[in-house]
C-alpha cells in the first residue's frame, strides 16, 4: 500500500517535472504562435478597419463575415488544375529526392576514412543553402544568359545554336529540380550525419565480426537505424505539400512569361494575383486553405506510419 | 568528469553572456524631445524602401529650426511599403503619413475613413498653405471634401529618349529633333545596329518602357484603362488591349526585337543602368530636364527628345500625398498643418529634410542650385517627394559644369497649364468591392504575360488573343461593364454641378 | 545536488569508449567515394565561386562579358562602397553577435527541455503536446496578427527582443532535437540513472545533454546562421529613428535596396545622381559577408559531430 502510494507520488512528481521542463517552451508558443492565430479570421472576413479601434474590434466587430468569399480568387482562375499539378509535382519530387538523395550522400561521405575531407565536403555542400533565391537567379542567369552565358558559350564553340533559355519551357521542370536539390542537399545531409554518428558503434563492431560488407551495414544497421529520422522528416514535409518555395519559383525563373506554365505554383499565383493590393483577406485565405490540406495530409501519413511501424510515428 | 566540467563552464559562459544583455538591452532610451524645449512632436511616417544612415542627424537639424519657428517637431519613420500595409491595417497611431497613387493608396485609405476630413479646417489655420496648390487639390478630394494635402513636383508624366548625341548627330550626321512620334526613334537603332551588329541599342529591362501607361488613365490596375483621347462625355472604360496606342507600342517593340535592337533576355533583365554603350535609353520627366544630360556620368553628349505627353490625371497627380489621421484630435490636425506649411514656405528648412546638412550633404551652387557631396549621396538620398513637396525645395543640379534652372518648377507648371493632357475621367474613383475576387485573378493573368509584352520579347498577336480568352473566363467583362456604369453616374453627378473637364 | 551529479558522472566514467569502427571501404572504394565527392563539392562550389568573383569584378567587365568566371579586370570598389558607411558597420556587428548569441542559446536553453520532455515515454501528455506543436508549425495567423501581437501586447518594438523573441523555438528543431533523445539516447541508461535516485531533470542536464553534443550541436549551428542572416524583424520592429539598433544583416540590406531605389529613380524622376553604385557586384559582396560565417561556425560544429561518434559508442 505504502509502496503504492509512494509509487504513485513519484509519478505525480515526475509528470509535474516534464511540465515544468516544457513550460518555457509553452509558453513561447502560446506568446508568439497561438496568440497571433487570431489572424486566420481573416479568411473568413471583409476587413474594414475604422481608425482609432483596435486590430481585435476591427477585425472582430467592424468587419463582415463573408464565409467562403475570400477563396474564390483562387478558384477563378482556369489555370488552377495546372497551378496545382505543379505544386504538387514539384513538392513530391523534391520530397522524395530530398530524402533519399541526402541519406545515400551522408551514408557513402561517413564511410570515407579522412575526416578532414567528410568536414571540407560538408561544409561545402551547406554553402548554397545560405544563398538567397535572388543570388541563385542571378548565378543562374549567368549559366543560361543567351548572349554571355556559359552554356551558350560551350554550345556555340561546338557549333550549335544559341538557345533562348528563359524561352523555353521544356528545360524548366529538370532546372527547377536539379536547382531545388543542389540547394537544400547540405543542409538536410547534415541532420542525417547527425542520426548516422549518433547509431551505437557496436552493432558494426559485431557486425564486422561476422563479416558483413558495406552494403550489409547499410542495409541491416544504417538504414534500420535512420528509419525514425527519415521518417519525422516526411512526415514534416507531408504537412508543407501545398507550400513552394517561392524563390525556386519566382526568382530563378526570373518570373519569365513564356515559361510560367511549368513554373506557376499557388505561391507564386497568389504573390502575382496580390502584389500590387494588400489584401488581408485573401492571403490568409489561402494560406490556411494550404495548411488545411497540409494538416489533413500529414495526420493522415501519421497514421499510416503509426500502423506500419509505431516507433517512427510523430504523435 | 568531462560531464561535469563541460556543464560547469557552459554555466559560467551562459550566465556572462546573460548578465552582459541585461546590462546592455535596455541602453536604447524612448525618443526625448525634452531637448528641443517645450515643443510638440508629431509622428510622421514617410514611404522608402531604405534607410539613409543619416538621417538621425539630419532630423535633428531639422527638428532645431522648426522647433525654433513654429514650436513643432517631427518623429520621423521611413518605412517601406509592406510595413505601411502592416502599420495601417493593425491600427498603428501615427499623426501623418505618406499616401499616393502607387503605395498606401490614398483613395482605398479616404474612402475607408482612415484621413482627417482637412477642407475647413486648413483654410482657416494656415490660408498660406491653402493658397499654394490651387487646382492640384482636386487630386485629395473626395466628392468636395479634402482628405490630405498634395506635395507638389512634377505632377504629369512627360515620356522621352535620351539619345548619345555624340554617336548620333555627330558621328552619323542625324538630327535629334525637340519632339518625335515613338516609332521615329526606328531609323536611329536601325543606324546603330548596321554599326554595331553584336549589340542592342534600345535599353530595355523587364520594367517595359517607363511611362509606357501614360496615354490611358488606368481604371482597375492598366488592366481596365480609359483612354486620354477621348471626350469626357464619351469616355468609356476598355480592356488596354483595345487601347490602340499601347498595341501598337507593344507591335512595334516585338518588331524591334525579331530585328535584335531589343536584348534577346530583356524580359530577365532587372536593369541596364551600368551600361553605358546603349545609345537609346527611356526616360520620364518635364522639358528642361538636366538630370539626363550629364556627360562625366555617361561619358558622351546626351540629348533628350519628347514622345509623349505630358498626361496628367488623378493617378499621375497623386504621386505624394501627406494624409493626417482621422484619430487626431484637431489641435494635433492644426500642428499638422502648420508643419506642412513650413515646409511649403520656407526654403532652408526645406532643404534640410531633402538634401540633408549644408556642407556635409550638399552644397549651394552659384546659381542658387544645389549639388549634393558624395557623402550626400551615400549617406542621405532620399527622393524629394518622401519628404514633402519637391517645389518648396532648392533645385539640384547633376554636376557643377551642368547647371539646372534654379527656377524650373515656374515653367515646368506652366508646361502642364499649356500643354497639358488631361485625363477626361479626371478625378473618378472605381469602387472595386463588390469584384476584388475577379480583380485579383485578372491580375494574376496580367502579371502572366505582361513582362514579355512590354519589352518586346512576346507577339501581341500571339499572345494578346490567349490572355483575352483568360481574363473573358475569369470575367473581366462583367467587371467591364460595372466600371462603366459606376463612371456613367460620376458623370451625371459632375454635369449636374455643371463642371467641365479641365482641358481638351 | 552534488550527489546527483556525482552519480550521473560516475556513470558516465562506468561507460566504456570505443574508437569509431574502421571504414567498410576498400582502398579503391574510399577513391572512389572521395573523387564522387570532389566532384560533388565541385558542383555545390562552383555558383558560390561566381559570387565570390563577380563580387571582385568590375561592372564594366561584367556588362561586356557577363558573368564570367574569368573577368578581364578586378576591383575593390564594391568592397569599398561597404566601407563607407563606417561606423555603423561595427556597432550592427556588435549588434548581430549579441542577438545570435542570445538567441541560440536562449532558444537551446528552452527547447532542449521540453524536446527531452517529449522524447520519454513517460510523460502523460507528451502527444497532446506534439500536437500542441505541429499546429503552429502548419498554421499562422498572418502577418497583421503577428505584427500587432509583438508591438501592441507584447511591446518589442524598438528593442533587441523584437529580433530575438519572434525566432526563438521552431517546431522542426524540437522535432529533431526530440528524435536524437529518443533514438539515441539507451532507456536503459536513463532507468538506470532514475534508478540511482536521479531526477528527470537532473538525468536530462548530467546524462541525456552531454551524450547529444551532435544534435545539439547541429541545431545551434542552423540556429546560429538563422539569426545571423535574418533581417525581416527589423523591418518590421526596428523603425528607422533607432538605427543604433539595425543588426549587420539589415544595414546590408537596406544598402542594397537603396543602391537599387538609386538605380530605379535614375532612369525615371529626380534622381540628379551622377554616380550608380554596381548594383550586383554590391549584391554580391553581400552575399560573400553571408557566407563568411558559415565557414567560422562550421568548423565549431564538426569537432562536435565528431564527438558524436565516441560518444555514440557508450556501453553501459
Amino acid at each position: 500500500m505504502n509502496k503504492k502510494k509512494y509509487r504513485r507520488k513519484k509519478q505525480a512528481r515526475e509528470q509535474a517535472e516534464f511540465f515544468l521542463m516544457s513550460l518555457p517552451a509553452t509558453v513561447w508558443y502560446i506568446l508568439f504562435c497561438y496568440l497571433p492565430l487570431f489572424g486566420i479570421v481573416f479568411a473568413f472576413k471583409k476587413f474594414t478597419p475604422v481608425p482609432g479601434d483596435g486590430l481585435f474590434e476591427n477585425l472582430f466587430v467592424n468587419s463582415k463575415w463573408v464565409g467562403l468569399d475570400n477563396f474564390s480568387f483562387l478558384t477563378i482562375s482556369s489555370e488552377m488544375s495546372g497551378i496545382i499539378f505543379n505544386t504538387l509535382f514539384y513538392n513530391i519530387v523534391l520530397l522524395i529526392a530530398g530524402i533519399v538523395i541526402p541519406v545515400f550522400f551522408a551514408i557513402l561521405l561517413t564511410e570515407v576514412r579522412n575526416k578532414a575531407f567528410t568536414g571540407f565536403v560538408q561544409m561545402v555542400l551547406i554553402l548554397p543553402y545560405y544563398l538567397s533565391w535572388v543570388v541563385v537567379g542571378y548565378c543562374l542567369y549567368g549559366f543560361l544568359a543567351t548572349d554571355e552565358g556559359q552554356f551558350n558559350r560551350v554550345l556555340t564553340l561546338f557549333g550549335q545554336e544559341a538557345i533562348k533559355w528563359y524561352q523555353e519551357p521544356e528545360y524548366w521542370r529538370l532546372i527547377l529540380i536539379l536547382i531545388g536539390i543542389w540547394k537544400s542537399l547540405g543542409y538536410s545531409m547534415v541532420i542525417y550525419l547527425c542520426a548516422i554518428t549518433s547509431i551505437d558503434r557496436t552493432l558494426y563492431e559485431s557486425a564486422a565480426i561476422d563479416g558483413a560488407g558495406f552494403f550489409e551495414r547499410v542495409f541491416y544497421i544504417t538504414l534500420p537505424q535512420l528509419r525514425t529520422t527519415i521518417a519525422l522528416i516526411f512526415i514534416m514535409q507531408i504537412g508543407s505539400i501545398m507550400n513552394s518555395d517561392f524563390g525556386l519559383f519566382y526568382q530563378v525563373p526570373m518570373d519569365s512569361d513564356a515559361i510560367q506554365g511549368v513554373t506557376q505554383t499557388l505561391d507564386v499565383y497568389v504573390y502575382k494575383a496580390l502584389m500590387t493590393q494588400a489584401n488581408f483577406g485573401f492571403s490568409a485565405a489561402s494560406s490556411f486553405l494550404q495548411s488545411t490540406v497540409g494538416l489533413v495530409l500529414l495526420l493522415i501519413t501519421n497514421t499510416v506510419i503509426n500502423k506500419i511501424d509505431p516507433e517512427s510515428s510523430l504523435i | 568528469m568531462t560531464a561535469f566540467t563541460l556543464s560547469k563552464n557552459i554555466k559560467s559562459k551562459i550566465v556572462t553572456v546573460i548578465a552582459f544583455l541585461f546590462l546592455t538591452l535596455f541602453l536604447s532610451s524612448c525618443d526625448d524631445m525634452d531637448k528641443y524645449g517645450d515643443v510638440e512632436c508629431l509622428k510622421w511616417v514617410t514611404y522608402g524602401s531604405s534607410v539613409p544612415l543619416d538621417v538621425k542627424e539630419v532630423l535633428d537639424a531639422a527638428n532645431r529650426i522648426s522647433a525654433e519657428k513654429i514650436g513643432i517637431v517631427v518623429d520621423l519613420e521611413i518605412q517601406p511599403s509592406d510595413k505601411l500595409n502592416l502599420m495601417m491595417a493593425s491600427g498603428e497611431s501615427y499623426d501623418m503619413v505618406f499616401a499616393s497613387s502607387w503605395v498606401n493608396k490614398f483613395d482605398e485609405r479616404a474612402e475607408s475613413g482612415m484621413f482627417y476630413d482637412i477642407t475647413d479646417i486648413v483654410k482657416e489655420e494656415t490660408p498660406d498653405l491653402y493658397e499654394i496648390p490651387g487646382d492640384y487639390w482636386d487630386c485629395t478630394r473626395l466628392g468636395d471634401r479634402i482628405y490630405g494635402i498634395p506635395m507638389l513636383k512634377d505632377m504629369g508624366s512627360e515620356c522621352m529618349f535620351r539619345l548619345n548625341a555624340d554617336y548620333f548627330e555627330g558621328e552619323k550626321g542625324m538630327k535629334i529633333p525637340e519632339r518625335m512620334e515613338f516609332k521615329d526613334i526606328e531609323p536611329f537603332l536601325e543606324a546603330y545596329k548596321k554599326d554595331y551588329h553584336y549589340r542592342y541599342p534600345l535599353e530595355m529591362s523587364s520594367g517595359g518602357v517607363p511611362g509606357s501607361w501614360s496615354s490611358t488613365e488606368g481604371i482597375v490596375d492598366n488592366i481596365i484603362v480609359v483612354p486620354y483621347e477621348v471626350k469626357r462625355n464619351e469616355a468609356k472604360a476598355i480592356a488596354f488591349w483595345e487601347a490602340e496606342d499601347i498595341m501598337e507600342q507593344y507591335r512595334l517593340l516585338h518588331s524591334w526585337y525579331k530585328l535584335g535592337y531589343i536584348h534577346p533576355d530583356a524580359a530577365t533583365i532587372d536593369s541596364t543602368t551600368g551600361d553605358t554603350t546603349i545609345p537609346v535609353r527611356f526616360g520620364m520627366a518635364w522639358k528642361g530636364y538636366m538630370g539626363y544630360c550629364n556627360k562625366e556620368r555617361w561619358g558622351f553628349n546626351v540629348k533628350t527628345t519628347i514622345y509623349d505627353g505630358p498626361y496628367l490625371s488623378r493617378n499621375t497627380q497623386q504621386g505624394s500625398i501627406i494624409g493626417i489621421s482621422a484619430g487626431c484630435s484637431e489641435e494635433r490636425v492644426r500642428d499638422c498643418l502648420r508643419y506642412i506649411e513650413l515646409l511649403y514656405t520656407d526654403k532652408d528648412f526645406r532643404d534640410v529634410l531633402a538634401y540633408g546638412i549644408e556642407g556635409k550633404h550638399f552644397r549651394y551652387l552659384e546659381n542658387g542650385t544645389v549639388l549634393r557631396t558624395q557623402t550626400g549621396s551615400d549617406r542621405y538620398s532620399l527622393g524629394l517627394y518622401q519628404t514633402g513637396p519637391a517645389i518648396s525645395a532648392s533645385v539640384e543640379s547633376p554636376s557643377e559644369s551642368v547647371l539646372s534652372d534654379p527656377d524650373q518648377w515656374v515653367e515646368v507648371y506652366k508646361e502642364y497649364e499649356e500643354e497639358g493632357i488631361y485625363s477626361p475621367v479626371n478625378g473618378f474613383v472605381y469602387d472595386p468591392s463588390e469584384f476584388t475576387n475577379t480583380i485579383s485573378a485578372l491580375r494574376a493573368i496580367f502579371n502572366d504575360y505582361i513582362t514579355g509584352l512590354r519589352t518586346g520579347t512576346s507577339d501581341p498577336e500571339e499572345v494578346v488573343p490567349k490572355m483575352k480568352a483568360r481574363m473573358e473566363a475569369a470575367g473581366i467583362n462583367e467587371l467591364i461593364d460595372d466600371v462603366n456604369k459606376q463612371l456613367e453616374e460620376w458623370k451625371e453627378k459632375g454635369s449636374d454641378k455643371g463642371e467641365e473637364p479641365v482641358n481638351e | 545536488m552534488s550527489d546527483d551529479r556525482n552519480k550521473g558522472v560516475s556513470l558516465l566514467r562506468r561507460s566504456k569508449y570505443i574508437t569509431p569502427v574502421e571504414s567498410s571501404y576498400s582502398k579503391g572504394a574510399d577513391l572512389m567515394v572521395r573523387l564522387f565527392f570532389l566532384i560533388v563539392s565541385l558542383i555545390s562550389f562552383l555558383p558560390v565561386l561566381l559570387v565570390f568573383i563577380i563580387s571582385f569584378s568590375s561592372e564594366k567587365s561584367i556588362l561586356s562579358q557577363g558573368y564570367s568566371f574569368f573577368p578581364k579586370e578586378f576591383t575593390l570598389e564594391s568592397y569599398k562602397i561597404l566601407f563607407r558607411s563606417g561606423s555603423y558597420l561595427i556597432r550592427s556587428l556588435f549588434n548581430s553577435v549579441l542577438i545570435t548569441a542570445t538567441g541560440t542559446l536562449l532558444g537551446l536553453i528552452i527547447m532542449c527541455p521540453f524536446a527531452y520532455a517529449l522524447s520519454r515515454k513517460e510523460f502523460k501528455f507528451r502527444k497532446a503536446f506534439v500536437f500542441f506543436l505541429m499546429i503552429p508549425m502548419l498554421f499562422s495567423g498572418g502577418l497583421v496578427s503577428t505584427y500587432m501581437v509583438n508591438t501592441q501586447i507584447l511591446h518589442l518594438k524598438n528593442s533587441y527582443w523584437a529580433l530575438i523573441l519572434p525566432g526563438l523555438c521552431s517546431t522542426w528543431y524540437i522535432m529533431i532535437l526530440r528524435n536524437y533523445f529518443k533514438t539515441t539516447i539507451p532507456d536503459s541508461l536513463i532507468e538506470a540513472s532514475l534508478l540511482d535516485g536521479g531526477r528527470q531533470h537532473q538525468v536530462f542536464f548530467y546524462v541525456v545533454l552531454p551524450l547529444s553534443k551532435p544534435v545539439i550541436a547541429t541545431v545551434a549551428a542552423f540556429q546560429t546562421l538563422n539569426y545571423w542572416n535574418s533581417w525581416y524583424p527589423s523591418l518590421l520592429y526596428i523603425d528607422s529613428n533607432h538605427t543604433e539598433l539595425y543588426p549587420l544583416q539589415y544595414v546590408l540590406v537596406n544598402m542594397e535596396r537603396s543602391i537599387n531605389t538609386i538605380i530605379r529613380d535614375s532612369q525615371y524622376l529626380s534622381a540628379a545622381q551622377d554616380y550608380v553604385p554596381p548594383a550586383i557586384t554590391v549584391r554580391m559582396v553581400l552575399v560573400v559577408i553571408v557566407i563568411l560565417p558559415i565557414m567560422v561556425v562550421f568548423p565549431f560544429f564538426q569537432k562536435a559531430l565528431k564527438t558524436g561518434m565516441t560518444v555514440g559508442a557508450i556501453k553501459e
